[in-house]
């Protein structure tokens, strides 16, 4: 039995690795990386941000910083339209979306650990991470070296000033950090600016992914390490930017940890520097290798249904692609998952109808009519996405599912905005997690016929 | 007759001689020149006419599409990840190379482009397979280096 998955993000991704071990034969089909290769540095399942409203880090009446379950269950209750209220309803059971959270976390490390990227975290405890921006990041979970930074465990922070490296500036990060430790009110944690003494040679291409390059030759962390002997106290973090190597990253952070006795860490960091986001696609890839499934280059162009009913993709280049079932993990406007055309916003595959944040239709109307004036306005378009019955299958524009065998995750689902929420990788991997569940489960009962509702 | 107006609205607002005389020196020359040179039905030749004197030359056929399609970039710096990882080290970042080509036209004379390093792109496409905006960048590549841009003395710098 043969599965199509359509995207290798996140969703796609964990997807089509649940179904590989799940015994399926996956076949996964992918244009470019996804939008997680674009992440910073954290996997937020319950995202909180000091610095927006709608994103509290802490209780409005106690003044204590809310822990991430307790997020979890904001999420549930606030936001109707959010994958969460879908998945977890609104009951006040918090125990069972807890470990179906933590479950899923624990399954993607155990995907990624092998191929030299750690995942940790809870949603039990926060973290507040830096930003190279200097600003802070609360996080549930994330990856090394990023989750090194955490503030609420450091006893001293010192940033690493790389001269002349593209997109950083230490002092200005260390300026930012040390108002925002103000101005939240956290305990005091003194930052400062350290210049480490750099190797010949480390610099002479500014840009982050070649440094982090060089970093993973083993000569070139070992003089790292030794330039940085002496610059923090043990117990203190050490603050990079994102250039601790991209395959060898754990070895680099432990040559400089070795070195000075100090967590060797990262700031999250963003595009066109977001080195996390590409070491978590590469991590992917080669967990997707492993797992056996197999890759097809190139883009689909359209969703078909045979005369015996089954489904059929349509790619740009290659032929037709047929299988028993096809999860839709195809993400949103940057990579092609919805389209925003002059004339009408759709979803180019199979031209499953789209939703808002309110429920309404916004496609086949123009971008610009479905609007709002008004700087910070909430944007239809960016909460747009298909709407899926309780197995994540897109609901046509009948209500009922457009075919039983079509499954649909990640960023493609509509209702929340991952941007503003940020809860995108967390929405990722729980409903590429559900979906292989939905294929399994759809699949390995007696088939009925299509178009039922169960 | 766009030059005048603008010089004309540029002249009541700030009443400055300057203004007027920097309205005479490019807008009043330019729209002389376009009312000299016309030479109908072959733009290319009408496009001579009016911005040749300015340094300015129409986009060959293979600069156009590829700066068409390069205009499509998120700036997301996924190429320059992937290439790095291949080890190259070609005279362009594989990223400025593509928004290089998509300012091609419009900017020719001000791309501040790093100067030339490393060896030349060796065509792997690695960043044209990581590319989520579908460019092929190692295209863009090969035809920047062909028009020379990235060289120590090329026009871009």
């Amino acid at each position: 039995m043969s599965v199509a998955v359509v995207g290798a993000g996140l969703a796609g991704a964990s997807a089509a690795l649940a179904l590989a071990e799940a015994g399926f034969e996956v076949v996964l089909l992918a244009a470019a990386p996804g939008a997680s290769a674009l992440s910073a540095g954290t996997l937020d399942v319950a995202a909180a941000s000091p610095g927006i409203a709608t994103l509290p880090w802490r209780d409005a009446l106690r003044g204590s910083p809310l822990l991430p379950r307790e997020r979890l269950a904001l999420h549930r209750r606030g936001a109707g339209s959010h994958p969460y209220g879908q998945f977890f309803g609104a009951a006040e059971h918090v125990a069972r979306p807890e470990r179906e959270v933590e479950a899923a976390v624990a399954r993607l490390a155990a995907w990624l650990a092998p191929h030299g990227l750690d995942l940790v975290g809870s949603l039990g405890e926060n973290r507040l991470l830096p930003t190279v921006a200097g600003t802070l990041h609360v996080a549930d979970f994330a990856f090394h070296p990023a989750a090194d930074a955490d503030l609420l465990t450091a006893s001293a922070l010192a940033v690493v000033e790389l001269p002349g490296l593209e997109g950083f500036d230490g002092r200005a990060l260390a300026r930012t950090l040390t108002r925002e430790i103000e101005v939240l009110g956290l305990p005091a944690c003194p930052v400062r600016v350290v210049y480490p003494k750099l190797p010949e040679g480390l610099l002479r291409d500014p840009r982050p992914a070649r440094v982090a390059t060089l970093l993973d030759a083993s000569e070139a962390r070992a003089a790292l390490a030794k330039a940085c002997e002496g610059l923090a106290e043990p117990g203190a973090v050490l603050l990079f930017p994102p250039v601790l190597g991209i395959a060898e990253t754990r070895r680099v952070a432990s040559a400089i940890a070795d070195a000075t006795g100090a967590r060797a860490a990262e700031a999250l960091a963003f595009p066109p520097h977001a080195l996390a986001g590409f070491r978590l696609q590469r991590a992917l890839d080669a967990a997707l290798a492993a797992a056996g499934v197999r890759r097809l280059p190139g883009r689909a162009r359209r969703l078909l249904e045979t005369d015996a009913g089954t489904l059929r993709l349509a790619r740009e280049a290659e032929g037709d692609l047929e299988a028993e079932a096809v999860v839709l993990a195809t993400g949103r406007y940057a990579s092609g998952g919805l389209r925003a055309d002059p004339g009408a916003v759709r979803e180019p595959l199979a031209g499953l109808p789209l939703f808002d944040a309110d429920g309404r239709r916004i496609d086949g109307i123009p971008a610009r009519r479905s609007a709002r004036k008004g700087y910070g306005n909430e944007q239809p378009l960016y909460s747009a996405g298909v709407r899926t019955d309780r197995r994540l299958r897109p609901l046509a524009a009948h209500g009922r599912p457009r075919h039983a065998q079509l499954f649909a995750a990640g960023d493609l689902l509509g209702g929340f905005d991952p941007a503003r929420e940020r809860t995108g990788l967390g929405v990722a991997l729980l409903s590429g997690l559900r979906a292989a569940r939905a294929v399994t489960e759809s699949l390995r009962r007696p088939q009925r016929r299509h178009g039922d509702v169960p | 007759m766009r030059g005048y107006r603008g010089f004309l609205r540029e002249l009541l607002r700030t009443g400055s001689l300057r203004a007027l005389r920097f309205q005479l020196q490019t807008g009043a020359l330019h729209t002389l020149r376009q009312l000299l040179g016309r030479q109908a039905g072959d733009p290319v030749a009408e496009f001579l006419a009016s911005y040749g004197p300015d340094g300015l030359r129409p986009p060959d056929p293979e600069t156009r599409r590829l700066g068409l399609q390069a205009e499509a970039c998120l700036v997301c710096g996924l190429c320059t990840l992937e290439c790095a990882q291949q080890r190259g080290r070609p005279p362009l970042d594989p990223r400025d190379a593509v928004v290089a080509a998509a300012r091609l036209e419009i900017d020719w004379l001000r791309l501040g482009l790093s100067p030339s390093v490393g060896d030349p792109c060796g065509a792997c496409s690695a960043c044209t397979h990581v590319c989520p905006a579908g460019i092929p960048i190692h295209e863009v590549q090969a035809h920047l280096a062909s028009l020379g841009v990235g060289e120590p003395d090329s026009p871009s710098r």
